[in-house]
C-alpha cells in the first residue's frame, strides 16, 4: 500500500535548485518562495537558500501549480518586477509570460529549460554552459 | 601579424568550445543525478521485498513499453507465455489445465489484483494497457509478508504515475499491422488536498491467426476497455478500476485444436481503499468482482476438468473476492516490526453452464485468515537482517479439507553506496487453487498443499556509470502441484546476470543472462534453460532510438529464438511525440507447444508451436496538454 508523497532525495535536489538559483539571481540572495511542501523541507537544509514567507520579501518564486499561479495573480505579482518567478510544471510557461524558466519532469527524465526574451526582460545573462537549455521561445 | 591574430583567435574558440562543453555535462550531471535519485521507483523499491528486478519510468520510456506484456517478455526466469485459451499464463504447459500461474501475483500501487476463483490477477491483467503506470517492480522469490496475502515466487508492482509529475492530459493512439489499434486518454491532477488520476484505453487487439491445419485458423484477437482511476490525499487512497475484455479464445476446450467456436467474454471490477490511521496503524480493503461467459463448440467432444460435454459448452460464471488488511508498524530499539492480520474471502457466485440442468455448487466458498510477523533488526548503518513469519488457516465449504500454511523467511542485507549482498532462506507453503479444485473435485479435493525450502543470493556493484548484479536462487519442492508425472520433488536452481552500462545522460546499454537448471520436472528428469537480454537506447536531439533482443534456448529441442525489437521516437514539439516501432522483427520470439488430442482415438497429435509475441509494426502518436 503507497498513500501519500514521495519525498525529495535532499542533496541531489539542493545541489540542482542551488545551480538554477544562482545562475538566475547572480549575486543576490537566495531568498525563495515556495507553496510546494516537499520542496520548503528540502530548502530547509540548504545553507544557501532562505525560505520567505511572503512574495514582496523573496528574490525568486517558484510556481508549482495553476491555483498557486491563480493566487499569485490576484496578488498582483506583475507589479513586483524584481522578483523572478520560476516554474516546476511546463505547462505553466505557456500560462504566464513571466516566467522564465522551468524545472520539470518529462517521461521519467529531470528537464531544464529557459526562454530567452524572458530571461531578457530581467536583464538576465546566463553562463555559456546553460546554452543547451535556452530556446527563443516555447 | 595577421596570421598571430587568427591563430589566437582560433585558440580561443577552441578552448571555448571545450571549456563550454564540459561546463554544459556539469549541468547534465546534476540532471543525472537528480533524475535517479527522485525516480519515483526509489520511493516505492523495498530492498526486503526480495531479489528485484526493477523497470524505471526512464527505461519503459526507453522501451516504448506499451503493455505489461512487453515488459514480461525481457524479464528472466518465469518468461511470458499464453495457454491454449491465449490468456496470459507464464507457467502455461501447453496442456489442457484452466490456468498454473498461481505462483505470480500481481499488484497495483501495492494492493494485489486477483481473480478470486482463478487466483492470480495475471490473467487477466498480464497484457494489459500500462499507459497509466510509472514504473515496474518484479521480486524474485518470496515476497515480503508485509505485502502478500496469498504465497508466490515471482510478485510484479505496478505503481501509478503521480500527478505532481504528470499532471495534465494526454491522448494516444496507434495502428499497426493488421489493423491491430490502440487509443488511450489520461487526465491528472495536484490539488490544494488531494490528487487524481484517471485512465481509459481501448484495445482492438488483431493478431495473428494459427494455423491448424483446417480452413478455420485458430484465433486470439481481443477487444479490451480498460479504466484506471484513483484519488488520493497524504493519508488515504482510493482506487477504481474497470477492465472489459472480449477474447477469442485460441484452441480453447477442443482437445484437436480446432474448435467451430472459441470466444470467452471478462467484465472485472476492482476497487481498494487504504487509510493511514496514525503513524503505526494501517488499513487496507478491497473488492473484486470478475464475470466470465464461455462459449465453446467443437464437432467433437470438449472437455471441462473431469466432465465431458458433447461438443458445445455456454457457461456464465462470477466471483467475488474480499480482502482486509490491519498492519502494525513500529521500531523499538534497533527493531522494525511490522505484524499484522489478513483475511480473503473468495466466493463462486454462479457456475452456470446451459447444457447441464440442476448443477448444484458443492464448494463455492474459500477464506484464508493470515497472521504475520516481520521483524528486521538493524545489525549496523548497512546492514540488517530480517526475520518473517506467518500462519494462515484456509478455510473451505462443501467438506473440502481445510489447509494450514506455514511460511519462513529469513534474510540478510548488506547495503552500501558502491556494494550490495543479500541472502535469504525461505520455506514456502501453497495451496492448490480454488479454480482447479473445483473443476477435478472427486479426484483432487483434498490435494496437500506444497512445500518449497530455496535459498538464494545476490551480488550487487554500482558506480556512476555501471551496474552490475550477479544473483543465484536454489529451490526443492515436495508434493508439487503443478499437474506432472514426476516426484512432485522438482528441484530449481537458477542465476541472472545484469549488467548496466550508461556512456552518458542520452546513451546506454542494459544485459541480461540467465541460466536455470531443472530436476524432475513436468516428464523430464533434466531441463537446461537459457536466455539473455541486449538493449541500447540512444537520444540524439529530437530522436529516441530503442534496440532490443531477447534470446532464448533450453534442452528441450536446443532451438534459438529471436525477439528483436526497435523504435524510433521523434519529439516534433515539447506536447506531441511519434514512435514507430517493429517487434519480433525476425518473427522467431520464443514458441511453445499448444497439445492436441486425436478426440477419437485419444492419441496425441503433433502439437502446435505458437509464439504469444506477434510479429508487428505500429505507429504511435501521443499529445500532452
Amino acid at each position: 500500500m503507497n498513500v501519500g508523497v514521495y519525498a525529495l532525495d535532499t542533496q541531489s535536489t539542493l545541489n540542482i535548485y542551488h545551480e538554477i538559483f544562482s545562475s538566475l539571481l547572480g549575486s543576490q540572495k537566495m531568498k525563495v518562495y515556495t507553496r510546494d511542501k516537499e520542496l520548503r523541507q528540502v530548502f530547509k537544509h540548504s545553507k544557501k537558500i532562505v525560505l520567505s514567507d511572503t512574495l514582496a520579501n523573496s528574490t525568486i518564486i517558484l510556481v508549482s501549480s495553476q491555483s498557486d499561479l491563480r493566487r499569485y495573480k490576484k496578488e498582483h505579482i506583475e507589479k513586483l518586477n524584481h522578483i523572478i518567478m520560476f516554474a516546476t510544471d511546463y505547462r505553466l510557461l505557456k500560462k504566464y509570460d513571466n516566467i522564465v524558466g522551468a524545472f520539470y519532469w518529462k517521461k521519467g527524465r529531470s528537464q531544464l529549460l529557459f526562454i530567452k526574451h524572458r530571461l531578457d526582460k530581467y536583464h538576465i545573462k546566463l553562463a555559456p554552459k546553460y546554452r543547451a537549455f535556452i530556446v527563443d521561445e516555447l | 601579424m595577421c596570421w598571430f591574430f587568427k591563430k589566437q583567435t582560433f585558440i580561443f574558440l577552441f578552448l571555448f568550445l571545450i571549456i563550454t562543453n564540459i561546463s554544459a555535462s556539469e549541468v547534465d550531471t546534476l540532471l543525472n543525478d537528480f533524475t535517479h535519485k527522485n525516480d519515483l521507483s526509489q520511493k516505492t523499491i523495498d530492498e526486503n521485498k526480495g531479489h528485484l528486478v526493477l523497470f524505471t519510468r526512464e527505461k519503459l520510456e526507453d522501451m516504448n513499453a506499451k503493455t505489461l506484456k512487453d515488459v514480461f517478455k525481457t524479464a528472466p526466469v518465469i518468461y511470458y507465455h499464453e495457454n491454449r485459451y491465449g490468456l496470459p499464463d507464464p507457467l502455461a504447459s501447453g496442456a489442457f489445465e484452466p490456468y498454473r500461474s498461481n505462483f505470480i501475483r500481481l499488484y497495483v500501487d501495492g494492493v494485489e489484483i486477483t481473480q478470486g476463483w482463478m487466483g492470480s490477477g495475471v490473467v487477466l491483467y498480464g497484457d494489459i494497457n500500462i499507459d497509466f503506470v510509472d514504473h515496474i517492480e518484479f521480486y524474485y522469490m518470496t515476497p515480503s509478508f508485509e505485502t502478500s496475502v496469498e504465497p508466490a515466487y515471482l510478485t510484479i508492482f505496478l505503481y501509478s504515475k503521480d500527478p505532481k509529475r504528470d499532471g495534465g492530459g494526454k491522448i494516444g493512439l496507434m495502428q499497426g499491422s493488421r489493423g491491430h489499434n490502440t487509443q488511450s486518454v489520461s487526465y491528472g491532477e495536484e490539488k490544494e488536498n488531494f490528487s487524481y488520476m484517471v485512465n481509459l484505453s481501448r484495445t482492438d487487439a488483431k493478431r495473428e491467426k494459427i494455423d491448424n491445419g483446417t480452413d478455420r485458423p485458430l484465433s486470439r484477437d481481443f477487444t479490451r476497455t480498460q479504466l484506471f482511476s484513483y484519488i488520493k490525499t497524504d493519508t488515504q487512497i482510493f482506487h477504481l478500476q474497470l477492465l472489459k475484455k472480449d477474447t477469442d479464445s485460441l484452441a480453447g476446450l477442443s482437445l484437436d485444436a480446432t474448435p467451430l467456436q472459441s470466444e470467452v467474454d471478462y467484465l472485472n471490477l476492482h476497487m481498494d481503499y487504504s487509510i493511514a490511521i496514525s503513524e503505526n496503524w494501517r488499513a487496507q480493503f478491497t473488492y473484486e468482482w470478475l464475470k466470465t461467459n464461455i462459449r465453446q463448440m467443437d464437432d467433437t467432444a470438449l472437455a471441462l476438468g473431469n466432465q465431458i460435454f458433447s461438443n458445445s459448452l455456454h457457461t456464465e460464471n462470477k466471483n467475488s473476492v474480499y480482502t482486509g488488511e490491519l498492519t502494525y508498524k513500529n521500531t523499538i530499539g534497533n527493531n522494525h516490526i511490522t505484524t499484522g492480520i489478513k483475511g480473503r474471502l473468495k466466493t463462486l457466485d454462479l457456475f452456470d453452464i446451459e447444457e447441464v440442468t440442476n448443477e448444484k455448487l458443492v464448494f463455492d466458498k474459500e477464506s484464508i485468515l493470515s497472521l504475520f510477523f516481520q521483524n528486521q533488526y538493524v545489525l549496523s548503518e548497512d546492514q540488517l537482517i530480517t526475520l518473517g513469519l506467518e500462519y494462515s488457516k484456509i478455510l473451505r465449504n462443501g467438506s473440502i479439507n481445510d489447509d494450514e500454511l506455514y511460511q519462513l523467511r529469513l534474510g540478510y542485507i548488506y547495503s552500501s553506496e558502491k556494494w550490495n549482498y543479500k541472502t535469504y532462506l525461505y520455506r514456502t507453503m501453497f495451496a492448490l487453487d480454488p479454480f482447479g479444485r473445483y473443476l477435478h473435485l472427486s479426484e483432487i479435493e483434498n490435494t496437500a498443499p506444497q512445500s518449497t525450502i530455496g535459498i538464494t543470493q545476490e551480488f550487487s556493484y554500482k558506480n556512476d556509470n555501471n551496474y552490475a548484479r550477479i544473483m543465484f536462487l536454489m529451490m526443492q519442492d515436495k508434493n508439487g502441484l503443478l499437474e506432472n508425472d514426476g516426484t512432485g520433488k522438482t528441484q530449481y536452481f537458477f542465476t541472472i546476470f545484469n549488467y548496466n552500462y550508461l556512456f552518458d545522460i542520452n546513451n546506454k546499454i542494459d544485459i541480461q543472462l540467465y541460466y536455470a537448471r531443472y530436476k524432475d520436472i513436468a516428464n523430464v528428469d533434466r531441463l537446461d534453460d537459457y536466455s539473455g537480454y541486449f538493449s541500447t537506447s540512444n537520444k540524439y536531439e529530437n530522436f529516441n532510438f530503442y534496440n532490443a533482443v531477447v534470446w532464448h534456448q533450453n534442452s528441450i529441442d536446443y532451438v534459438h529464438y529471436f525477439d528483436v525489437t526497435s523504435s524510433i521516437s521523434w519529439n516534433a514539439s515539447e506536447n506531441l511525440t511519434f514512435t514507430l516501432q517493429g517487434e519480433n522483427l525476425l518473427n522467431k520470439a520464443k514458441e511453445t507447444n499448444l497439445f492436441r488430442i486425436n478426440p477419437t482415438t485419444g492419441a496425441l497429435l503433433a502439437p502446435l508451436s505458437i509464439s504469444p509475441i506477434d510479429q508487428r509494426i505500429t505507429l504511435e502518436m501521443e499529445y500532452t496538454f
